[in-house]
């Protein structure tokens, strides 16, 4: 298995070419009239060719070390809260939406403890409705619109 | 003197309620943040930027400005009380604070930590006051090939004095440049890479980027670990002797030079000047060994050149506009957000804006002394808190900060999707910083060379026959050949 400094390279490198490809979709124009797609393009290129070199000299001298096992429940669970709060936050209210992330936030944990989750959600959600909707006027509702 | 007389005008602006109020505010939720386990500075200010939207410009980077050096200076308590290094500054500040602590010493270094710290806080920011006025004048007669080379120079300079292999951090600013990139096209108004999406169309959301890279993707990382029990030494008492104040005061000093010197460094210019304070302090010391063991001078001289470093961080965005670190890039993206476009002109276009900013820089650095004496004990007891109770509330503020720049739900999706990405990027070693950089410098970097060929029509030569651009590009080849010769001298 190669080593992290390896993969980084790679990833550098194939989103430099991504970008060299995408970029001529957009008019070129020509150096003294760069149009949109000619930055992107050099700095495509560019990428592409410093994530090459990074793997070749990953591979040739090293460096970097094996990759970790991801830690797959949390990667799960914590995206998962906060595209919760953003599909809850305007429909159901802030509040429903804080204690929605927690909960699903604490599930990401080493240890799920449901009383201190309960407690920590409902605790937040008061804190968070006072600060930023009281306190600070921000412009969300605290509770379930009419849909 | 003229500056004399701004600072004075600066300091009957600073010292109005509001004003005194937001900059307490800033310095102590600075500091409560930056004391929690698993929040940097970076985080804190990326978490904390959007309560500022709805303030005045004034007040809101008087509290952003005291959000960043009050968590700056709590990394130091952590260091010493637990041998954790808040953030990377303060690494150097373990290797003799955490012993001193062990021997029941904790209270005295941390009080030399924070009377270094207000005096190197107080020198620097006359450093600030007195040179940001000769820098500006010379900034002002900047034209698009300087700002291009500065940002070149500057995004380079980042790179070298980073601790990452210095291609893959050079190919990370790239990246962020490239994301940059995202969305309307100053020059033409075209939308580039927006894939349809009209969210896009104003470009990527810079907090969301900065919350998903540092935040999300450090909470990914250490969610799912179990808590770490921590061993808390006793504070047997606060005030230093007399034998320690006399072997700190010229540490202090000779710190806070450094700092002041290489705070203005784009990149990690805070990191090397305390690393350089410590080798200086163990060099002059007359018995080095006691370095590593608790040698108050191993703190006093590191943690004088982090909070001198911090404050002359600030020149480069205040004077040209280009942001030394991820931090001030923040920051910098707070400043447009409020409508002031950073740069020369800011000086002389909205001096209350500027002096009044400095002044209160003294005055937080004042609030910090206090906040972190007396108020000690409510710190510590702060470190205990879990970090298992802590990131669901991480989480929570950085989701409600998204989404309140824009009141975006879009954002908040967007924000999710890159801290996997953040993720990934800490899990192959590849710095999120230069990223943040990247992405604020790089519209700068693209106006002003698309202008400069404009004008140049598409000659190069005009970055080497102007005097200002080539000093700052020929810098830039040296920093790369700095690192490029020690590299080549090896192979041989």
């Amino acid at each position: 298995m190669q080593s992290t400094t390896f993969w980084a390279g790679a990833m550098l490198c194939a989103i430099g070419i991504a970008a060299a490809i995408a970029a001529p979709h957009y008019r070129m124009g020509s150096l003294a009239q760069m149009g949109p797609g000619y930055f992107p393009l050099i700095l495509g290129v560019l990428l592409a060719s410093l994530g090459a070199i990074t793997c070749v000299q990953a591979v040739a001298k090293g460096g970097g070390h094996r990759l970790a096992t991801p830690p797959w429940r949390q990667l799960v669970c914590i995206p998962l809260c906060v595209v919760a709060f953003a599909l809850l936050v305007e429909r159901a209210g802030l509040a429903i939406a804080v204690v929605v992330t927690v909960l699903i936030g604490c599930l990401g944990g080493h240890q799920f403890r449901p009383i201190e989750a309960i407690i920590s959600a409902v605790m937040l959600a008061i804190l968070t409705c006072a600060l930023f909707v009281r306190l600070l006027g921000l412009p969300v509702p605290i509770g379930p619109t009419g849909l | 003197m003229d500056t004399i007389n701004h600072l004075w005008m600066g300091f009957g602006i600073a010292v109005s309620p509001i004003n005194l109020l937001y900059c307490l505010i800033g310095a102590t939720v600075g500091t409560l943040v930056g004391v929690l386990p698993g929040i940097g500075p970076l985080t804190t200010i990326a978490m904390l930027l959007p309560i500022t939207f709805k303030l005045p410009a004034l007040p809101a980077l008087i509290m952003l400005s005291g959000i960043y050096y009050g968590a700056h200076h709590a990394g130091s308590t952590t260091a010493i009380m637990l041998n954790m290094p808040g953030e990377p500054t303060s690494v150097v500040i373990c290797i003799d604070g955490h012993p001193m602590a062990r021997q029941g010493r904790a209270g005295p270094a941390l009080c030399i930590s924070a009377i270094g710290s207000f005096i190197a806080g107080c020198l620097s920011i006359l450093v600030i006051a007195f040179c940001s006025p000769i820098l500006a004048r010379v900034a002002l007669s900047f034209g698009p090939p300087e700002y291009c080379a500065v940002v070149i120079m500057a995004l380079i300079a980042a790179s070298v004095l980073s601790n990452a292999p210095v291609i893959l951090t050079i190919a990370m600013t790239v990246l962020g440049v490239l994301l940059g990139c995202v969305g309307n096209d100053m020059i033409s108004g075209e939308r580039r890479f927006d894939f349809g999406s009209p969210d896009l169309a104003d470009g990527i959301n810079f907090v969301a980027l900065a919350v998903a890279l540092f935040a999300f993707a450090d909470i990914l990382s250490r969610a799912g670990q179990p808590d770490q029990t921590r061993r808390f030494d006793k504070i047997r008492g606060l005030l230093p002797t007399r034998a320690d104040l006399a072997a700190s005061w010229k540490p202090i000093l000779r710190g806070t030079a450094l700092g002041a010197a290489f705070g203005v460094l784009p990149g990690t210019g805070p990191l090397v000047s305390s690393f350089a304070s410590y080798s200086l302090e163990k060099r002059l010391a007359r018995d080095p060994s006691r370095f590593g063991n608790g040698a108050i001078e191993g703190v006093a001289g590191p943690e004088s050149a982090n909070n001198a470093a911090a404050f002359t961080h600030f020149i480069p965005m205040l004077t040209l506009g280009i942001p030394a670190g991820a931090a001030m890039a923040l920051m910098l993206g707070a400043l447009m957000i409020q409508g002031v476009t950073p740069g020369p002109q800011v000086m002389t276009d909205h001096p209350d804006l500027f002096w009044g900013v400095i002044a209160s820089m003294w005055l937080g650095n004042g609030m910090l002394l206090i906040l972190n004496l007396p108020l000690i004990g409510v710190w510590i007891r702060l470190l205990r808190v879990r970090y298992r109770i802590l990131y669901p509330a991480i989480l929570v503020f950085c989701c409600i900060g998204v989404y309140s720049v824009n009141n975006s739900t879009f954002d908040v999706l967007l924000a999710g999707g890159l801290g996997l990405v953040g993720y990934l990027f800490a899990m192959l070693d590849c710095p999120p910083a230069p990223v943040i950089l990247g992405f604020i410098l790089g519209p700068i970097l693209e106006v002003n060379l698309r202008r400069t060929l404009l004008i140049s029509r598409g000659d190069f030569s005009v970055f080497v026959t102007r005097p200002i651009s080539l000093g700052f590009l020929l810098l830039a080849v040296a920093l790369l050949g700095a690192i490029a010769l020690p590299a080549l001298r090896r192979r041989r």
